[in-house]
């Protein structure tokens, strides 16, 4: 092979794995959580705890991070479109962590009842400030069962 | 039968009363659409908190920017960095009122034009908006839904001129809750 033929051969590997990664990127998809490493792993009451003190603090923390929950099930709420909510936290309280369950794991929510502990995965979101009197609430979306 | 009788009465002003209360959900859908002759861009957040009290029309919408979920990861990691600076800017709000609550009647079941005017904040920035939708009331729950456009320019939103022919300059944002009472 002459040099002037290997440059070539190796612009087209160049350009072939540039837009091998460009397609894969363009398309690529939110990541499963059931088999994400988690970034942080804590308990849902001190989640919300961490939120109230501090929510801007928090919030630089944990937002857009993988999150592991534990915690007591409140309700599993299903809305009238079939997407699931798991509320976890404490029972006497009327601030919660709502997990929202990936579509992909909607079969996880049938494995739930209210009042047993959980686990669940996911990214956190945000936190809902009570400002209207419902509470305040962590958001963690794209959520997967991890222990029933 | 005469003490029955009050208390009949006494309860179905309960049950009226019941009926003119705060609807809320804290599941609420919001999404958006934008078309472009390159590619539709489509994003859900299920996560919407909503609060409507019935008596004087109060209507409050929040919703997190990083709820906002898009079927191509890349999308949303560049909505949120470059577009919506949904670190800086974390949530989307509505304050607003339905000015013809009057018409509205909770306690039966049926389905009414709803005009809501308000403020709308998106990316830290105010603007008053008039929005129309549907109020339906249906076996005790309140359902709201819309369909209205919002310009990016009017929220200092600005697309990079890479991005100029894929992202469209005004949005389609569909309304989507279900309301029960507190």
């Amino acid at each position: 092979m002459t040099k002037k033929k290997i440059i070539v051969l190796a612009i087209l590997v160049v350009v072939a794995i540039g837009a091998w990664y460009g397609y894969s990127e363009y398309n690529r998809k939110n990541k499963d959580m059931k088999h994400a490493k988690p970034d942080f792993i804590i308990s849902a009451t001190d989640l919300i705890a961490e939120f109230a003190s501090n929510d801007s603090l928090a919030a630089a923390k944990y937002n857009g991070q993988v999150v592991e929950i534990g915690g007591r099930v409140k309700a599993v709420e299903e809305d009238d479109q079939g997407y699931f909510t798991v509320v976890i936290g404490d029972s006497t309280s009327l601030s919660s962590v709502r997990c929202a369950l990936d579509t992909i794991h909607h079969s996880d929510a049938a494995l739930l009842r209210a009042g047993s502990s959980t686990t669940l995965r996911g990214a956190c979101t945000g936190f809902n400030k009570d400002e209207m009197g419902l509470g305040s609430d962590v958001i963690i979306n794209r959520c997967a069962l991890i222990k029933p | 039968m005469k003490k029955i009788f009050p208390l009949v009465i006494f309860l179905a002003i309960a049950v009226a009363s019941v009926a003119q209360g705060k609807f809320y959900t804290k599941s609420g859908r919001i999404s958006f659409y934008s078309s472009t002759s390159m590619e539709n861009i489509e994003a859900i957040n299920k996560s919407v908190v909503a609060l409507l009290d019935t008596k004087t029309g109060d209507l409050q919408f929040a919703a997190q920017m990083k709820g906002f979920e898009f079927k191509k990861a890349l999308m949303q990691e560049h909505f949120n960095r470059d577009f919506a600076e949904s670190n800086k800017f974390p949530k989307a709000e509505f304050k607003g009122q339905l000015s013809n609550n009057s018409q509205m009647n909770y306690s039966t079941n049926g389905a009414y034009a709803a005009k809501v005017k308000g403020t709308l904040t998106v990316h830290g920035v105010s603007k008053e908006i008039e929005v129309n939708g549907t109020l339906t009331v249906k076996d005790g729950k309140v359902y709201l839904t819309s369909v209205f456009n919002v310009l990016v320019a009017n929220h200092n939103i600005t697309i990079p001129k890479l991005y100029r022919d894929n992202i469209s300059k005004s949005i389609e944002v569909k309304v989507d809750c279900t309301l029960v009472a507190m």
